[in-house]
């Protein structure tokens, strides 16, 4: 269906170009290149398809169509890639301006997530979906004092996910059907002339959700159990309603910059529908059956605006200041009924239990900056001071004390910089932060991070830099003795001849991350969680050109040997584009990617990716 | 603190108020001594011609003839001395920031406001754009692919997007501006949408309200849980396994979850709906 109304566009914009005064078939350019992929792999094929999401088929690696008018501007393309079965995402667009202000763009991309893993927390889950997205927009630029701009988008999401759900003190096998969509509809105008930018956008979207849950299997998951599934159906649907609107202002000269936005929303949740899980209990004892009958409701306001200005005062002396405000305001409620049944039907025992909780939550949070800054002949320094309130209250449901924390916290912050000359750019910042209260026990109160970054464009082709980052983060005993400490380092070199057709790169980078935090087990032991991460990743590419031929190389290699989850892979990419005649070109590429965990090998892959691109140019 | 949190929200509105009220009475003061472009191309043709061809001059033409004509001079500077004495010295040869200002007043404008790192740092409008003498490699008239030149700073985040998970489109690089707006547009975070929204763009179902909400998606967001670049976990969470994930926070739990037994070791088999229920306090049912 979607792909009968992206066909009906192009051909409407098609006719639509052909009716119009602009003379056809004069400045027509583009390209097309398209081929087949190969792909074999030992180990675990599905693993590499959850991170990569890649597989054998077709694959359209480029399409352009496009009319310019000899000295203008581009009147159509069509753009489209990914198409085919190999990719896992898929674009295409449509542009055209036919002339008297008007553009009309669509849009419409397609991303397949896959996830199945044979070991870990999740082994027992499988899934597949796909987001189709489509965006169309009409832009009315012929005033000369403001833009309209009407804006549409639809998103629809389908696939499964098959994982368990609780029932009879156990887990069961279940298949749960997406079916969620997204509808919005956009106005927006601008103003083009004016010495003040001002923006207004209203927008009404709607979010749909009629997922449905079936039995994959009435087995339990874990061990044994006195009940099987017997059925399970959600004929239930949620719907939300969200009109936003969003009002920005903005002006700039050579003395102030400064800008302020006003948003807001107003979210408005139904939840219908019944949910009807039914167990055998055993041979001839009859059943549970357990059904859900609710409805319910949530509303949601979010209020948000900000101001920003910076001045710049006179010899190289600039302060800024900013001002954020947030407000989320929600109330939720469900009512209805749970019935629970036991035993055969006619001869059964029925519980029911009603249902009618209320709950809120709310939260406001305000920041304020002010900063100064002095910037010189290719060096700047600046100081600023930062701080905010976040004041939190929720109860999520009737009888839940939750929480009601109200909190105010600082941070302050100094850095500099030289870029005078490509020859040599540095910079350097420190930042500290910290708060009064609690909101999650796990929040650190003291965060310290310290950035560094060289670089240099050294001549002769050569650019060489580095970077360093420190971060510190703890919170007391009192509250989880958090301590997590971070240091990234990273160097790189790059190399490109003067004509631009050969060179090459060099890249490493570090990440150590240890975290250490207080926890207590189920039954109220304590214990500690603690992660770490110690990994480093290499990539090295060159490219260069002979004759006909240009070789694109890749290789990276990563690897975490952190004490939680230490891992290997490499991946390697080889390419080669030969000029053929008459703007053809061939290219032949070969892949390569690896992982292996060290404490499982059910994950591990080893794949291997080869294809075959024909590619035009007209 | 709350005085002073008062004073510099009140100091800031109010200076910029100001700031705005004096702003629309400026004026947009114009140099002298402009020459156009026929002039300019006497010496330099061929630059002349691609300019007008590509897509920067098309753009212009689009606009006004008188704009084209003046493009040369309008980042270049007055040509006039230039004309009469062709000498380096006497024409900016590099263009300023302020050039592309002039003509592009808006959310591209306030990269200072909205991104300082970058100005402090010496990244201009043309470490990222090209000028338009030339074909740009990808639109708008940008340098090189948006993912290669963020890159080209911002190397501790390419380095994610190698990580085992991470967010993909196969062969093809995925871009930054997907989730961020490189000029800032005045919204925190410098994402495209509000709060989550980028989240949303494909998960369409997390982004709620929910009638049982959990408690951190609503106040941290997204990245609570989850790395959002790359990482070595399986959905790119933040921690390995997920007990830990959730035991840092919750205290108090039930000893029936015997950790030990795979059926309690992972938290989501049962409370399926971590983001938000709209059905079970405890989050067993979406």
């Amino acid at each position: 269906m979607k792909r009968r109304i992206l066909m009906g566009a192009a051909v409407g914009l098609c006719l639509l170009a052909s009716a119009s005064s602009v003379p056809l078939w004069a400045q027509w350019t583009g390209e097309i290149g398209a081929g087949y992929v190969w792909q074999n792999s030992t180990g675990n094929e599905d693993s590499f398809i959850t991170q990569y999401g890649q597989h054998k088929g077709f694959v359209l690696d480029d399409f352009t169509l496009a009319y310019a008018p000899k000295q203008g501007q581009e009147v159509f393309s069509v753009k489209a890639w990914g198409f085919g079965g190999a990719e896992p995402a898929q674009h295409g667009s449509l542009f055209f301006r036919p002339g008297g202000g008007w553009t009309f763009n669509l849009g419409y991309d397609k991303q397949t997530d896959f996830y199945a893993l044979a070991s870990g927390d999740e082994a027992n889950r499988r899934s597949r979906w796909d987001i189709e997205r489509w965006r169309g927009s009409v832009v009315y630029d012929g005033w000369s004092a403001a833009r309209l701009t009407l804006n549409l988008r639809y998103y629809k999401k389908e696939g499964y996910v098959d994982r368990g759900i609780f029932g009879q003190n156990n887990v069961f096998p279940t298949r749960n059907t997406y079916d969620q969509d997204m509808k919005e509809a956009s106005i927006k105008i601008e103003t083009k002339t004016l010495p003040v930018y001002l923006s207004f956008e209203q927008a009404f979207s709607r979010y749909e959700r009629q997922d449905r849950w079936s039995p994959n299997g009435s087995q339990a998951l874990f061990g044994t159990s006195n009940s099987s599934l017997a059925g399970l159906s959600t004929p239930r649907k949620d719907r939300t309603n969200i009109p936003s609107s969003r009002f920005i202002a903005s002006y700039h000269n050579d003395w102030v910059d400064v800008a302020g936005s006003l948003f807001y929303s107003k979210s408005s949740m139904d939840s219908n529908g019944t949910r009807l899980t039914v167990y055998d209990v055993a041979p001839n004892a009859g059943q549970f059956r357990w059904l859900g009958d609710t409805t319910g409701a949530g509303k949601q306001d979010n209020k948000a605006a900000n101001v920003d200005a910076a001045f710049h005062i006179g010899a190289g002396w600039s302060v800024r200041v900013a001002g954020d405000y947030r407000d989320t305001t929600q109330d939720s409620n469900l009512f209805g009924n749970y019935l629970l049944q036991l035993g055969v039907p006619g001869r059964d025992l029925v519980l029911n239990t009603p249902v009618n909780d209320n709950g809120f939550f709310d939260v406001k949070d305000t920041t304020s900056r002010i900063e100064i800054e002095k910037q010189g002949m290719g060096w700047a320094v600046f100081a600023g001071y930062q701080g905010g309130s976040r004041d939190i209250s929720w109860s999520r449901e009737t009888g839940d004390p939750g929480e009601n924390v109200k909190r105010t916290g600082n941070g302050w912050y100094v850095g500099g910089s030289w870029s005078r000359t490509p020859l040599l750019r540095v910079n350097a910042e420190y930042e500290h932060g910290t708060f009064s209260s609690y909101v999650f026990r796990t929040d650190p109160d003291l965060v310290e991070r310290f950035t560094f970054k060289v670089s240099s464009r050294l001549g002769a082709g050569w650019t060489v830099g580095a970077r360093a980052r420190w971060e510190w983060a703890e919170n007391p005993a009192s509250q989880a003795l958090a301590k997590r400490q971070a240091q990234s380092f990273g160097a790189f070199a790059n190399w490109a001849n003067s004509a631009g057709n050969a060179g090459f790169g060099l890249a490493a980078d570090t990440f150590t991350y240890d975290s250490h935090t207080n926890i207590f087990l189920p039954g109220g032991q304590p214990d500690m969680s603690v992660y770490g991460v110690d990994m480093y990743t290499l990539t090295a590419n060159t490219f260069f050109t002979a004759g006909k031929v240009r070789l694109d190389g890749d290789l990276t290699k990563v690897r975490d040997r952190g004490q939680s989850f230490p891992l290997e892979t490499w991946g390697a990419d080889l390419r080669a584009t030969i000029d053929g005649p008459k703007g053809t070109q061939f290219v032949l590429f070969g892949q390569y990617h690896s992982y292996a965990e060290d404490f499982s090998s059910l994950n591990n892959y080893y794949v291997r990716r080869y294809g075959v691109i024909l590619r035009w140019r007209f | 603190m709350a005085r002073g949190r008062l004073f510099i929200t009140v100091t800031t509105v109010g200076v910029a108020l100001a700031a705005l009220a004096l702003g629309l009475r400026a004026e947009d003061a114009k140099g002298g001594g402009l020459v156009g472009a026929q002039t300019c191309a006497t010496c330099h043709e061929d630059t002349v011609k691609a300019f007008q061809a590509g897509e920067h001059g098309t753009a212009m033409a689009a606009r006004s003839s008188d704009m084209l004509n003046k493009a040369c001079e309008g980042c270049h500077g007055p040509g006039a001395a230039h004309a009469k004495d062709p000498s380096k010295s006497n024409i900016n040869r590099i263009p300023k920031q302020d050039a592309c200002i002039a003509c592009h007043p808006k959310a591209e404008a306030l990269m200072a406001l909205n991104l300082p790192a970058h100005p402090r740092n010496g990244v201009v409008c043309l470490d990222c754009h090209t000028p338009g003498h030339t074909q740009a490699p990808a639109k708008p008239l940008l340098a090189e692919a948006p993912a290669v030149l963020c890159a080209k700073c911002h190397g501790d985040i390419a380095a994610a997007f190698k990580l085992p998970f991470a967010h993909r489109q196969g062969d093809k690089p995925f871009d930054c501006t997907a989730c961020h707006t490189v000029h800032g547009e005045n919204r925190t975070g410098r994402l495209r949408e509000w709060k989550d929204g980028a989240c949303l763009e494909c998960h369409l179902d997390k982004g709620g309200p929910f009638i049982y909400p959990h408690p951190p998606r609503n106040v941290n967001g997204c990245l609570q849980c989850h790395t959002p670049h790359g990482s070595t976990n399986p959905k790119m969470l933040t921690r390995s396994r997920v007990a830990d994930l959730c035991l840092e926070c919750h205290m108090g739990v039930p000893s029936f979850h015997n950790i030990s037994n795979p059926k309690f070791r992972a938290c989501q088999t049962c409370h399926i709906a971590i983001h938000g229920s709209n059905h079970d306090p405890n989050l067993k049912d979406d």
